[in-house]
């Protein structure tokens, strides 16, 4: 596909995971605990990785925390720094999985995404609080990574399948 | 195409699933917690307010802590900083003793009519007249010496809570002679919390705690079937409780020796004088009063403390209408049987728990 | 379409993650047995947080000075306690109160508008109090 075609598609990509970021912080959260997101948005960071490469999906993801929290309005905020934190550091294990793993399929690789996210923000966290109380969030954080990770590879999976199904790409 | 419906149906479980997630948080009242803290009445006064409407607690703590503002400017005793431009009641009325009645403000009447009527009931123990005194001892002030047997004599002679005569109908309050000034630092906190309660009451506020450097009143209960849990610090050690009282729309308030003090070449002198001999009371280490009204908490826990452990029991016994917790100079602890329900005591070891109860009824 | 959704390796790591986060668990349940003094302390001047620094037992001695409404206070903090050792108010009732070190606990000092507070840890369910009546 020529260069224009990749640029409008990453376009749509951007706009895809930032709306569902924006969608995720309008719901409550159905899990109580701090920390734990849904991560909808790395639907679409997988999509970009499998199929772009680390490049790519990294800078999608740096754009969807950024747009995310210009429309939200938490841009700069502590829970910026946190989502910066996380994705970049989730983008990074996904991509290295992707790449090194393949014995891991997509639902393997969005389960570590989803845990690294997590501890990504949690790192984040303890440095700009500064306390070490944080990481009695651990245990949780490890483990919620399993089912949101599931999930989110799930559809990523699905979507994927469809796509190239009707030749998108 | 059996393995496609499975996976649909999948996935539809888990989409109604979280669907359900959400509309249950969405529809879950939650509770919140609205808290204010300023520093009023020289100390740092707290409200802490729970419930589900997030503006009515934030518009009833704000109204609460005016009214509290209002009624510390109205009895500061030292026009310094704190007071709006007004003038306190207190100010004038000591800068008016021995000249004429000053008008004051019906609360400020009250508690100055509460006040007498303590003197009364403790046989003259706690007086509100005490001013003069305690302007001699200088609590707050870096002086570091004993007042003089004649000046605490002079001082003494001026106090005389029968001279301070309150007119009803005027709303009006004379200390009849020159030279007496009243200290309302043994009731006003505890009016001012009680006021901010009823008003925290009267806007619909089902939980919550105020704290003024110690006087307590909580309303409602923390949860279903539980009260809420104030310690009761050790008199010796901060960081310490000798007990823990479970409480439920009522106050709790202590008087203590280790509040104020001045130590003069290696003695402590702290603030609760008795008004007979001038000088520190020396029978009890704190005084703790649970009882409804905050202002009568107050009140009550100062007038106790000045009163030997036996006076104090007896009175309890009569009075009936507050509960007590005294610890006396011998690391006794005393308490009042109607606390065996909200009381747990947890006293170190140099304490001799007598639950010394008052037979007579 | 007939592949199976997640592979050998799939569960393996999905196994790895529980087993990591037993091991979390364990290390921090284990760990926080032998460092009580791992709170925090909290300084606020008129309402604001100032500063916020960490308690810990292996700290080393540190002195700090903090503004008050009407004059400087030094405060004091060493080996997972804290005080004011100095302070510009009329009562000293701050500076009397010496050394602080449990959670919950804190120190005020009125006309200077400094609290010194130490925050109470999720851990202290069964003896926390709401409020201190003295």
């Amino acid at each position: 596909m020529s260069k224009t075609q990749r640029l409008v598609y990453l376009s749509l990509f951007v706009t895809l995971a930032s709306a569902l970021g924006i969608l995720e912080s309008a719901l409550p959260n159905p899990f109580p605990l701090p920390g734990v997101k849904l991560g909808l948005a790395n639907i679409v960071t997988l999509q970009v990785l499998y199929l772009y490469g680390l490049k790519d999906g990294l800078a999608i993801s740096l754009l969807r925390v950024l747009f995310t929290s210009l429309f939200v309005g938490t841009f700069l905020s502590v829970g910026f720094y946190l989502s910066l934190t996380g994705a970049v550091f989730s983008t990074l294990v996904m991509a290295f999985l992707f790449k090194y793993v393949p014995a891991l399929s997509m639902m393997g690789v969005s389960i570590a995404g989803a845990v690294s996210h997590n501890v990504g923000q949690l790192l984040a966290a303890a440095a700009l609080i500064q306390t070490g109380y944080i990481f009695y969030y651990l245990p949780v954080l490890l483990l919620s990574g399993i089912p949101t990770g599931l999930a989110t590879g799930y559809v990523a999976c699905l979507s994927l399948k469809h796509l190239a199904r009707k030749k998108f790409f | 195409m059996e393995k496609n419906r499975v996976r649909i149906a999948f996935c539809f479980l888990v989409l109604v699933s979280l669907l359900g997630g959400v509309l249950f948080q969405l529809n879950r009242p939650r509770e919140q917690e609205y808290s204010g803290e300023e520093f009023l009445m020289d100390t740092l006064v707290s409200i802490s307010t729970y419930g589900t409407d997030t503006t009515l607690l934030r518009q009833a703590t704000a109204e609460a802590f005016r009214e509290m503002r209002r009624l510390a400017d109205l009895t500061d005793r030292f026009t310094d900083g704190n007071n709006s431009g007004m003038t306190s009641d207190i100010v004038r009325i000591n800068a008016m003793a021995g000249i004429e009645p000053v008008i004051v403000d019906r609360d400020v009447f009250r508690m100055l009519q509460l006040a007498k009527e303590y003197y009364a009931l403790t046989d003259g123990a706690f007086d509100i007249t005490i001013g003069p005194v305690m302007d001699l001892w200088g609590f707050g002030k870096p002086e570091q010496t004993l007042p003089a047997a004649d000046d605490l004599w002079e001082a003494l002679s001026l106090v005389d809570s029968n001279d301070l005569i309150l007119n009803e109908k005027e709303q009006s309050a004379f200390l009849k002679r020159k030279g007496m000034s009243l200290d309302l630092g043994a009731v006003a906190k505890g009016y001012a919390v009680e006021k901010a309660a009823q008003i925290l009451e009267e806007a619909g506020i089902e939980r919550a705690i105020i704290n003024a450097g110690g006087n307590i009143r909580v309303i409602g209960q923390k949860a279903p079937q539980q009260g809420w849990q104030v310690g009761i610090q050790d008199p010796r050690d901060p960081q310490a409780l000798v007990g823990i009282l479970s409480l439920q729309n009522e106050s709790a308030v202590t008087s203590g020796d280790y509040q104020r003090y001045k130590e003069i070449a290696g003695k402590r002198y702290h603030h609760l004088l008795s008004a007979r001999t001038g000088y520190p009371v020396e029978s009890m280490m704190s005084v703790t009063v649970v009882t409804k009204d905050s202002g009568e908490a107050d009140l009550l826990s100062t007038a106790l403390f000045l009163m030997e452990p036996e006076q104090a029991l007896a009175y309890l016994s009569q009075h009936k209408n507050a509960e007590a917790i005294l610890i006396t100079a011998e690391k006794q602890i005393l308490c009042t049987p109607g606390l065996k329900e909200k009381l747990k005591l947890t006293p170190g070891e140099e304490y001799v728990d007598e639950q010394k109860v008052n037979d007579k009824g | 379409m007939s592949k199976r959704l997640m592979t050998k390796a799939d569960t393996k790591l999905l196994i790895a993650v529980i087993l990591l986060s037993l091991v979390a668990y364990a290390a921090i349940h284990y760990s926080s047995l032998s460092f009580p003094a791992e709170g925090r302390v909290l300084i606020k001047a008129g309402g604001e947080v100032v500063q916020e620094l960490l308690l810990s037992a292996d700290r080393p001695a540190q002195r700090i000075s903090v503004q008050g409404k009407t004059a400087p206070a030094i405060i004091e903090i060493e080996q997972g306690r804290v005080r004011v050792a100095e302070a510009f108010c009329p009562d000293q009732i701050c500076v009397k109160q010496g050394w602080i070190d449990t959670p919950g606990s804190s120190i005020v000092c009125v006309p200077n508008e400094l609290v010194i507070y130490l925050p109470a840890g999720t851990d202290d369910g069964a003896t926390a109090v709401d409020a201190i009546t003295r």
